[in-house]
């Protein structure tokens, strides 16, 4: 330790022995009091020092520490979820009480199978369209003969099997 | 910070206790912004959170963080000096005003404004040894210097500072004595 070194960790470090190198503080503060140059700087860092101790020391917002601490790790786990738990309690709850309505509620919606065979029986032995109108009336094809389709009286279609239009047709392309 | 990557909350709660207060006082008198110190801190632990898991204690955590602390500062200074390029700078007012008047009658906003003004590696230099209270070999550590070097930050950073200071600290300076 000499003169110039003591100087220059004064110049860098500042009047308090305290922020001088550990390993060369006990020679530095030895030196110190028998240096007058050491004395000048050492008046000089102190004021300084004073005024950098005035710099603002800004303290953190009251809800930083919990915005931070809300990511930590498992913070996520920790933290109430109120969907979730809605979720998780009102579903089961929702299945369970429609289940209940389901089976609480009036017999006739639920929609009871059609009985075929009743309606097979009032059909009876009729085994056509034909054959039902036939009953209804009393008549069979058998009994009228002549109870077929008449092409003069109804215009019936009648279709020549060496010509492919109909006579009907023929004969009203005919007459324009 | 084994149990802070385990998830345990009293952990995260201390480590968060010990060293928010020191990350957002260490941001705010290198960037001079009080929201944007907390965010630099909120960022911090955010790496705390994510590194703790396979956290290997190769350095004291303190000076770990301040290092973490002091990038995410000089990215934020990196970023104000490229849009302060794109911006038109505005005429300086001539007289002073009231609230500047104002400002400067306080000593430690001065004495701020005065780091500020610093080049960014002094004034981390000055923050973490004065302020923040690492030894020289610490802060040289934080700052990816040699002990030498981090010296030769700090002397020229206070002479700086002492050439800017030089009238105001004499008139508070005699009013403290």
């Amino acid at each position: 330790m000499n003169e110039t070194r003591l100087l220059e960790l004064i110049d860098a470090y500042g009047a308090d022995p305290a922020r001088w190198p550990a390993g060369e503080r006990a020679a530095a503060l030895a030196l110190r009091e028998v240096s007058s140059a050491a004395r000048v700087a050492l008046a000089t860092a102190a004021d300084l020092d004073r005024l950098l101790d005035a710099v603002p020391n800004r303290a953190p917002s009251p809800d930083l520490a919990a915005r931070v601490l809300a990511r930590a790790p498992g913070a996520s786990a920790r933290r109430p979820r109120p969907l979730r738990r809605a979720v998780v309690v009102a579903l089961p709850a929702a299945i369970a009480a429609g289940l209940l309505v389901w089976m609480a509620g009036p017999t006739t919606e639920r929609a009871a199978p059609v009985p075929i065979a009743p309606l097979a029986m009032a059909v009876g032995d009729l085994t056509a369209p034909t054959d039902v109108l036939l009953d209804l009336s009393d008549l069979t094809l058998a009994d009228d003969p002549d109870l077929s389709c008449d092409e003069s009286a109804f215009g019936c279609l009648d279709f020549d099997l060496d010509e492919e239009q109909p006579r009907a047709q023929r004969a009203g392309e005919a007459s324009v | 910070m084994a149990r802070v990557g385990q998830g345990d909350a009293a952990a995260c709660a201390a480590l968060v206790h010990r060293h928010l207060g020191r990350m957002v006082a260490f941001a705010a008198r290198v960037l001079g912004d009080a929201a944007e110190a907390e965010d630099v801190a909120q960022d911090v632990f955010e790496r705390v959170w994510t590194t703790a898991p396979r956290w290997e204690p190769r350095a004291k955590l303190s000076t770990w963080l301040h290092r973490v602390a002091m990038n995410l500062c000089l990215d934020r200074i990196a970023r104000r000096r490229e849009q302060a390029l794109d911006e038109v700078p505005e005429p300086l007012d001539p007289k002073p005003s009231l609230l500047s008047a104002a400002v400067a009658s306080d000593l430690g906003r001065h004495v701020q404004a005065a780091l500020l003004a610093l080049p960014e590696r002094q004034r981390l230099a000055i923050t973490l040894c004065h302020h923040q209270g690492f030894s020289g070999r610490e802060a040289a550590e934080i700052l990816g210097v040699g002990e030498r070097a981090l010296e030769s930050l700090l002397s020229r950073g206070r002479r700086a500072m002492r050439e800017r200071l030089r009238l105001v600290a004499a008139d508070h300076v005699e009013e403290g004595r």
